[in-house]
């Protein structure tokens, strides 16, 4: 497997901003117990006013619970202590027309919401007020396959429609004294997600709720660092991004060298480069060989165990990795291979395979390669000729041009170019061809 | 007898003999003799002449040992050298003799050929790589025979030999080995006819492989050569100027050129790009005409770099003579050089400053894009021509994207590309207009044929010069050699702007 450092370093960077290792102490910040204070303060006049419910208290941190540690000036606090209220979205349904537009987990893409797959729903404009969204606002999958996914709430429509959020997110309302793009990178981070699993119950239908996001223990810095935290990361994500489009465009190259490789060899090969001999008369495929069609018995006659009177039957999956053998009855096998004989695949997903065959008869998907001066040639040069750039390349062109299904016919394939060799100059082809090609093969495992 | 079989039985011939092995090593054997063969008879020519003394040494001459004559002028075969004999003569005289070596002669060692005029050193250039391969001198003698049956004395033969060569320089294209030296004709000849070189003006090509361009150039101030007027003789004479640093393509140019009437090719056996220092050119290193398919795919070396301006060392050949023939373009003079798609669209810094150079010195006025098989089964190398002159710098580039012509899916060995496949280009040269590609259905994307963008467009969108291009690129199977090739490079490529991305992310981080 390719080696993803991209990944890697995004981890390693967030746990360095929440270690405290991108930013350092400034004295003209506001210490960071006033901050807990503003924001219990904030809590306490919403509290009186109506506007949030009381909750439980939160257990205090115990010595042993963070997983590592933070610089003297920064604190350790709950997530529940530094949100308003944590708030379950509305359970109703996608409709076709309405005042309210529900934003759901699949609206979510790629950490952006993605505005223009919003359904409406029936909430009225009143039930829908509690829970409109506002710019900014971090919401977060709380079940389903991408429970713990998050998103900040950015360019909300502005259509007249009330944007609100679904049963299955949790909108936290975070303090506004706080970053909320200090708190997005958390959700990113390690910290977020290894106490995220923790909370997590089930794993068929895994289920994270409220409690768990509140219990959550978060690493604060002054919000004057939280700002210069972010900024830095910012910088280094934007470099990481870019460096990860360089590693994948390094991993389709490995990815494509191999087979590159195997077609540039085989297309030598047919222009006499891989031996030095370029006295070649160009013919026409169709004045060297003659395609047959197999035969399609009735499947009424199939049986599956041998029995006597009756001859394998191959399809084109009987020459790949899962076999499964059919019989029909000598009668009906009209067209039959030889061992040594070449088939040819000729429809769908397996155009272009060519098998060495068996002795049987073989069906429709697959045609046999009817030599018409057999003295001309080698069948294992013929057979390299299948799998060189000329044949696949047309192969790649009928697939690519009417539907695949239709495959192949003889008058299209006559007129391909065929380099006809003289015999010992094939045999010689085909000896480069068998020391080169498994090297290619090999190098398909080492490059990656 | 016909080319075609002449040269059939000449490999036929080698063919047989076990120490000429493949297609190359024939090619090698036949041409140092032919070279040998063709100098002689322009020897004979000019010994018309009384004043001209011949410069290969008595018993050396290809009428000496290859096709001696009766005094009634028919071929002395009893006195002609065969089997071990001749065999003998090649290796142990002949090929010493004609490197400007010393045999023994009477018992003591002498330097037989010891001429150090004009055409002596040509000789000896042209033959000091050369090996006589066959081991039989029953196949070679069956060899210098099929050569004797033409005679290049007949105006008719000597047109047709001229012919045979090229035909054999355009089988080089099969030969993966030496097609990168030869450019198909019918490209050169387009190149030509526009450039449009006068008698009287210097015209080179630094790249110039078995002599394709300058043969092109030759044959065209011909056609402006006037009977009475000998100054145009030397004028003709003194043409064209080459440079090439293989030695079996060199070979090939010096033949090429004797076959087309100059009697003493000038021909650099060298690497152009290392001859002096960018700036150092200048005066008589200039020239009127520039024609040139420089080699590309390979790596430049230190040296050659370095004779660059710092900011434009390309590792890229083609970049490297782009710039150095901007360089020796005198004023008003033009130039078409042939550059791959790479050179396109290639943005690397030194690419870049190599592209911004040709905008600002010269005025780069047409880009023809050829269709990717023109140098077919040599390479699918896509390729295109750049015309340009020094008048001035570029205002705006028109762009032409030559299409496959009516009944070609590609090209190929037996269906190459051909002069008048570049009719309908040469119509559209002087009535130039904007040619828009019928819209496919469905889609919003313009795509053009022909256009002109200007200087600002073009520096606008980072001298990527890509455009007009084809709309529907086919898969291009590269040689084995050109496709690890283009892996290495490519994958360097990245690794490096890895490592500098990284480089950056640890400045940020703070780290030393």
């Amino acid at each position: 497997m390719a080696h993803v450092l991209a990944k890697e370093l995004r981890e390693a960077i967030l746990q360095a901003a929440f270690e405290g290792k991108l930013s350092s102490f400034n004295n003209n910040d506001t210490p960071v117990y006033r901050l807990l204070e503003m924001i219990r303060n904030e809590k306490c006049e919403l509290l009186k006013k109506g506007l949030i419910s009381k909750t439980k208290p939160l257990p205090e941190i115990e010595d042993d619970e963070p997983p590592f540690d933070i610089p003297e000036h920064w604190v350790w606090e709950r997530w529940g202590n530094l949100s308003n209220s944590i708030q379950y979205g509305a359970n109703a349904g996608a409709i076709s027309s309405g005042v309210a537009k529900l934003v759901r987990i699949s609206d979510i893409q790629n950490n952006k919401v993605v505005w223009d797959t919003v359904p409406f729903c029936s909430l009225s404009k009143e039930e829908a007020k509690q829970y409109e969204l506002n710019e900014n606002d971090i919401l977060f999958a709380r079940t389903g396959g991408t429970v713990g996914k998050s998103v900040v709430v950015k360019n909300i429509p502005n259509d007249g429609f009330i944007y609100i959020f679904a049963g299955y997110l949790i909108r936290s309302n975070y303090n506004l004294n706080i970053d909320y793009r200090f708190l997005k990178y958390f959700m990113e981070s390690d910290l977020y997600w290894s106490q995220l699993k923790e909370g997590t119950i089930g794993s068929a239908q895994p289920n994270c709720n409220g409690k768990t996001l509140s219990k959550m223990i978060v690493p604060l810095p002054p919000i004057e660092e939280q700002a210069r935290i972010v900024a830095r990361v910012d910088e280094l994500m934007a470099k990481i991004d870019e460096y990860e489009k360089l590693e994948n465009e390094l991993v389709e190259l490995k990815k494509n060298f191999p087979g590159d490789m195997k077609a540039a060899v085989l297309q030598a090969a047919m222009q006499g480069k891989l031996t030095n001999i370029y006295d070649y008369v160009e013919c026409e495929y169709g004045n060297m060989f003659e395609i047959s069609g197999g035969s399609q018995p009735s499947k009424n006659a199939f049986i599956d165990t041998p029995k006597e009177g009756y001859i394998q039957l191959y399809q084109t999956r009987d020459y790949g990795e899962k076999p499964q053998p059919v019989y029909i009855p000598i009668k009906y096998a009209t067209k039959q291979t030889k061992e040594g004989d070449i088939l040819l695949a000729r429809y769908g997903g397996s155009l272009g395979k060519v098998f060495w065959a068996k002795d049987g008869a073989y069906n429709v998907a697959m045609a046999k390669v009817i030599f018409n001066k057999p003295e001309l040639h080698d069948p294992r040069f013929v057979y390299y000729y299948h799998l060189s750039p000329i044949y696949q390349g047309f192969c790649l062109s009928v697939a690519n041009g009417r539907s695949a299904q239709a495959g192949f016919n003889k008058d299209d394939i006559g007129s391909l170019p065929y380099p006809l060799f003289t015999i010992e100059e094939q045999k010689r082809i085909v000896e480069k061809l068998d020391k080169i090609l498994p090297l290619c093969e090999k190098l398909e495992k080492e490059i990656a | 007898m016909s080319l075609l079989n002449l040269i059939k039985r000449l490999q036929d011939v080698m063919r047989k003999d076990q120490g000429v092995d493949g297609d190359v090593q024939r090619l090698a054997q036949i041409v140092w003799m032919i070279f040998l063969k063709v100098f002689d008879y322009k020897e004979e020519e000019n010994e018309l002449d009384d004043d001209y003394k011949p410069v290969i040494p008595v018993g050396y001459r290809w009428r000496d040992w290859a096709n001696p004559m009766k005094e009634d002028g028919t071929p002395d075969i009893k006195n002609a050298l065969t089997g071990d004999d001749l065999i003998a003569f090649v290796d142990n005289k002949l090929m010493p003799v004609l490197k400007g070596n010393a045999i023994m002669v009477n018992g003591s060692p002498r330097v037989v050929f010891d001429s150090t005029s004009e055409q002596a050193l040509l000789v000896k250039t042209v033959m000091a790589d050369a090996q006589n391969l066959m081991k039989d001198g029953y196949n070679l003698r069956e060899v210098i025979n099929l050569f004797n049956q033409v005679d290049l004395g007949e105006r008719l033969d000597s047109h047709e030999f001229s012919e045979m060569y090229e035909s054999l320089l355009d089988g080089l294209q099969a030969m993966g080995k030496y097609g990168e030296f030869h450019t198909p004709k019918a490209i050169t000849r387009f190149g030509v006819d526009h450039v449009n070189p006068k008698l009287g003006q210097k015209c080179a090509d630094w790249a110039c492989g078995t002599g394709g361009f300058l043969v092109d150039i030759i044959d065209k101030l011909n056609e402006q050569k006037r009977l009475g007027h000998p100054e145009d003789y030397y004028a003709l004479q003194n043409a064209a100027i080459g440079g090439e640093f293989k030695p079996m393509p060199y070979r090939l140019c010096i033949t090429n050129l004797l076959l087309h009437g100059i009697d003493v090719p000038n021909i650099r056996y060298g690497d152009s790009l290392d001859i002096k220092n960018f700036s150092e050119y200048r005066g008589d290193d200039l020239v009127d005409i520039a024609c040139l398919n420089p080699p590309y795919g390979g790596v430049a070396s230190p040296s050659d770099k370095m004779s660059f301006p710092a900011n434009m060392r390309s590792s890229e050949t083609a970049d490297l003579f782009v710039a150095l023939t901007v360089k020796r373009l005198k004023k008003n003079g033009r130039a078409i050089v042939v550059v791959p798609d790479g050179f396109l669209f290639g943005n690397d810094n030194a690419k870049l400053e190599v592209k911004k150079y040709l905008m600002k010195e010269c005025n780069l006025h047409t880009i023809i894009r050829l269709p990717q098989s023109c140098f077919a089964p040599y390479t699918s190398i896509a390729t295109n021509l750049l015309f340009f002159d020094k008048t001035g710098p570029t205002a705006e580039t028109w762009f032409y994207r030559m299409d496959m012509p009516e009944g070609y899916k590609h090209f190929s060995k037996t269906k190459p590309i051909r002069r008048d496949h570049f009719n309908v280009v040469d119509e559209w040269w002087d009535n130039r207009t904007e040619i828009k590609d019928p819209q496919e259905e469905g889609s919003t994307t313009e795509t053009w044929k022909s256009k002109k963008y200007s200087i600002d467009e073009i520096a606008g969108n980072n001298y990527n010069l890509d455009l007009c291009g084809y709309p529907t690129e086919e898969k291009i199977i590269l040689s084995p050699e050109e496709t690890i090739k283009n892996f290495i490079e490519k994958r360097d490529q990245l690794d490096n702007k890895m490592d500098e991305k990284l480089k950056e992310i640890m400045d940020l981080l703070g780290v030393e």
